[in-house]
């Protein structure tokens, strides 16, 4: 009885897989569409997550400058405060409340500082 | 039993059917040109389609630079930028204006009456209550609401304001920028074009909340901001310069007075205060002149004695007289046609120049006036400056008033000269006349006056160096009228130590320090003559004489009090450079003083 042996499909692609690779890779004219289809959709995809992070960031950069500008904001005031603090009329106000009075001339005291001489750089030569 | 037909249907009349189809017809057309408008020719109510997106998207902001701040020398800050809030309301959103007005009235200090009109009037959504209100007054506002955020229906809204938060100090050098941000007096204005900035400007596609995309292309030209500009001013100095301003005017009941102060050496003002003041703050409140106006830069005076000291100088320097040539003072002098007299008529005999200063002798200045003769005389006129701008960084200078014989021929005659001798019929700004004696302060050499020591832009700094404008006289014209100065500053000391001491001879005005001055006593011209009830008490010097540090010039307008100016005019003068002479730590000599002194005093 004679035997015949039958490869199944998959056995079969196997085979001409290896005997012709490029015969495999060649699409026919729907593989092509399908492939650019999925391409332009998958880039799409990209492109859209990207633009997305983007304009993520965007928002997020703008949200960090308003912070930056809301803080320069407030130290201006911070600075505006010193100032109004740091007028001398307020400070000379604020020195009379805590007791301090000009000097007198019985407590100015000068006194001359001698300078020390200028020390003699040693030469090598 | 009955058979019930069907309803015959009513006939429609065709006119009716072809109206009908007429009129949807019609609004085919017309809706076919409209499509046909949009999708071809892209239009819509006239005006295109991508023009309309385009406005619609896109944000146009101009973006504003910061407007660069002012000091003085040390950094203390006189003018900068601050945000405030404003306080806005939507009155269609007030429920109790009554209440509301009660509440909010004395936060930003208006009457309650006035607010509640603005905020019952349902026809208004956006009124400005108040504009730039303290921080403080803002947090109780917001205070008045919930979670932190003002009331339903009121709105702070932060704007931009330039701030002054010395208030009236040093408000005649700073000047004022008004409310659009545009300098309109003092340093404000000179420099604004500097001070201001460049703007910027943003273009950019904007979301349904007006925030730029950044997925969409933007331009964006960064705005550049102003210069910073640091003062030559010292705080200190012109602390102790405004408070003895506003001391001698009350006490002398002056129309004004000035004050100024400046470093020989360089020619930068340490001080500057004039009366009446202004706060840069508030500049709304005072009169447009009374805010333009820097006296020490405009007002013009007859200089009196204090000129005898330019014209001893151009003698010495031309080699017209020697400090030993002699004139004799009788009181008074006859020349063309006119007695020409002292301030007392009397005669001092004998004079050289420097006892001519001395005794602030007219006779005696005429007749070293006519000895430099008329060219040298106005030469040295002016190479001293006077009849022209000294060019301070400040606008709205004067030039004085100088016959010159050249220029006005019908205005000089030989008498000018003789006047001009003693400091009358001529006329000098205050910052001309202390410019000119700080030359001779400098050993002779005339600086530019400026009051900006350094302009930065971020971190880059660039300092304004001192410009010698010309020499004018040599050296040891100006050692020699040194000592004449520092002799005349010990005539004036009796009136300062002969209370307390009881020596009411000459002796250091100033105790330890050798101090130059003159004093001068001006009339005040009006109507063709002068002013028999007013004069302008001046004194003019520099301290310490040998090497000076300041020059000073104290002028008081009008006192009512002290009969001849100076009176009032050399305590002042005596208390600035007593005082200074600390501030700058120069060491007093021990040895200069008279009976009964003391250093720093009397106090």
């Amino acid at each position: 009885m004679a035997i015949t042996q039958q490869q199944l499909p998959l056995q079969t692609a196997r085979v001409r897989r290896t005997q012709s690779p490029s015969s495999y890779m060649k699409l026919g004219d729907s593989g092509l569409i399908v492939g650019a289809v999925v391409i332009v959709c998958i880039l799409s995809l990209l492109f859209l997550a990207q633009t997305g992070r983007v304009a993520t960031a965007g928002y997020h950069l703008q949200e960090l400058e308003r912070e930056h500008t809301q803080l320069l904001h407030e130290a201006e005031q911070y600075e505006y405060r010193i100032a109004t603090a740091s007028r001398l009329d307020a400070i000379t106000e604020r020195a009379q409340k805590l007791g301090l009075r000009p000097a007198t001339n019985e407590q100015l005291r000068y006194s001359t500082i001698e300078l020390p001489a200028v020390p003699v750089v040693a030469s090598n030569e | 039993m009955a058979q019930i037909s069907a309803p015959r249907r009513a006939a429609v009349p065709r006119w009716r059917i072809n109206i009908i189809l007429l009129v949807v017809f019609v609004m085919g057309l017309l809706t076919t040109r409209q499509l046909v408008l949009i999708q071809v020719y892209q239009e819509l109510k006239g005006r295109r389609l991508d023009e309309l997106v385009q406005g619609e998207l896109t944000k146009h902001v101009v973006l504003q630079p910061r407007r660069g701040t002012i000091t003085d020398r040390n950094g203390v800050a006189l003018a900068m930028n601050v945000n405030l809030n404003s306080l806005y309301v939507d009155s269609t959103k007030i429920e109790e204006p009554e209440k509301m007005a009660i509440l909010l009235a004395p936060i930003i200090n208006r009457e309650a009456s006035d607010l509640i009109p603005l905020l019952s009037d349902k026809t208004r959504e956006w009124t400005r209550l108040s504009r730039w209100i303290s921080p403080e007054a803002a947090d109780q506002i917001r205070k008045l609401g919930e979670e932190g955020e003002p009331p339903t229906g009121l709105f702070l809204i932060e704007e931009a304001k330039r701030v002054y938060p010395q208030g009236e100090f040093a408000s005649r050098i700073v000047g004022a920028a008004n409310y659009e941000g545009t300098g309109i007096a003092g340093v404000e204005a000179f420099y604004n074009d500097e001070i201001k900035g460049i703007t910027g400007t943003l273009q950019a596609e904007q979301d349904r909340d007006q925030r730029p995309i950044w997925i969409a292309p933007t331009q964006i030209v960064e705005p550049q901001d102003g210069v910073d500009v640091k003062l030559t001013i010292d705080s200190t100095v012109q602390k102790l310069a405004e408070d003895e301003l506003r001391r001698v005017v009350e006490e002398q009941q002056a129309e004004g007075a000035t004050i100024l102060i400046m470093e020989p050496s360089s020619g930068e003002i340490l001080g500057m205060a004039t009366w009446p003041v202004f706060d840069p703050n508030n500049y709304t409140e005072y009169e447009p002149e009374q805010v333009n106006r820097n006296n020490a830069l405009t007002d013009v005076y007859e200089p009196g004695s204090t000129f005898k000291v330019i014209v001893t100088a151009m003698g010495l320097q031309t080699g017209a007289f020697t400090p030993d040539t002699t004139v004799y003072d009788g009181g008074v002098v006859h020349r063309y046609g006119y007695d020409i007299g002292n301030w007392n008529r009397a005669g001092n005999g004998a004079q050289t120049p420097g006892q001519m200063l001395y005794n602030s002798s007219n006779v005696a200045a005429l007749q070293f006036g006519e000895m430099v003769g008329r060219d040298n005389f106005y030469k040295y006129v002016k190479l001293f400056g006077y009849g022209q701008l000294t060019g301070i960084d400040l606008g709205g200078e004067g030039q004085g008033i100088v016959n010159w014989p050249e220029d006005n021929p019908d205005n000089w005659s030989d008498l000018t000269l003789g006047q001009n001798s003693f400091g009358q019929g001529i006329a000098v700004t205050p910052i001309q006349h202390l410019t000119a004696m700080s030359a001779i302060a400098n050993g002779g050499t005339l600086m530019w006056p400026h009051v900006v020591k350094e302009k930065c832009l971020g971190t880059q700094c660039t300092p304004v160096k001192p410009r010698v404008v010309r020499r004018v006289v040599d050296q040891g014209v100006t050692d020699a009228i040194r000592g004449m100065l520092t002799t005349n500053a010990e005539h004036y000391a009796n009136l300062i130590w002969g209370p307390s001491t009881g020596n009411w001879a000459d002796q250091p005005l100033v105790a330890g320090y050798h101090v130059a001055a003159k004093t001068g006593t001006s009339q005040i011209p009006v109507n063709g003559g002068y002013d028999n009830n007013s004069v302008i008490g001046s004194v003019i010097g520099f301290a310490p004489s040998d090497n000076p540090r300041i020059a000073v010039l104290v002028k008081i307008d009008r006192p009512k009090k002290a009969q001849w100016g100076i009176e009032a005019a050399i305590p002042v003068y005596h208390r600035i450079v007593t005082k200074l002479m600390t501030h700058f730590r120069i060491p007093p000599d021990p040895n200069y003083l008279g009976p009964g002194q003391v250093i720093g005093g009397p106090q």
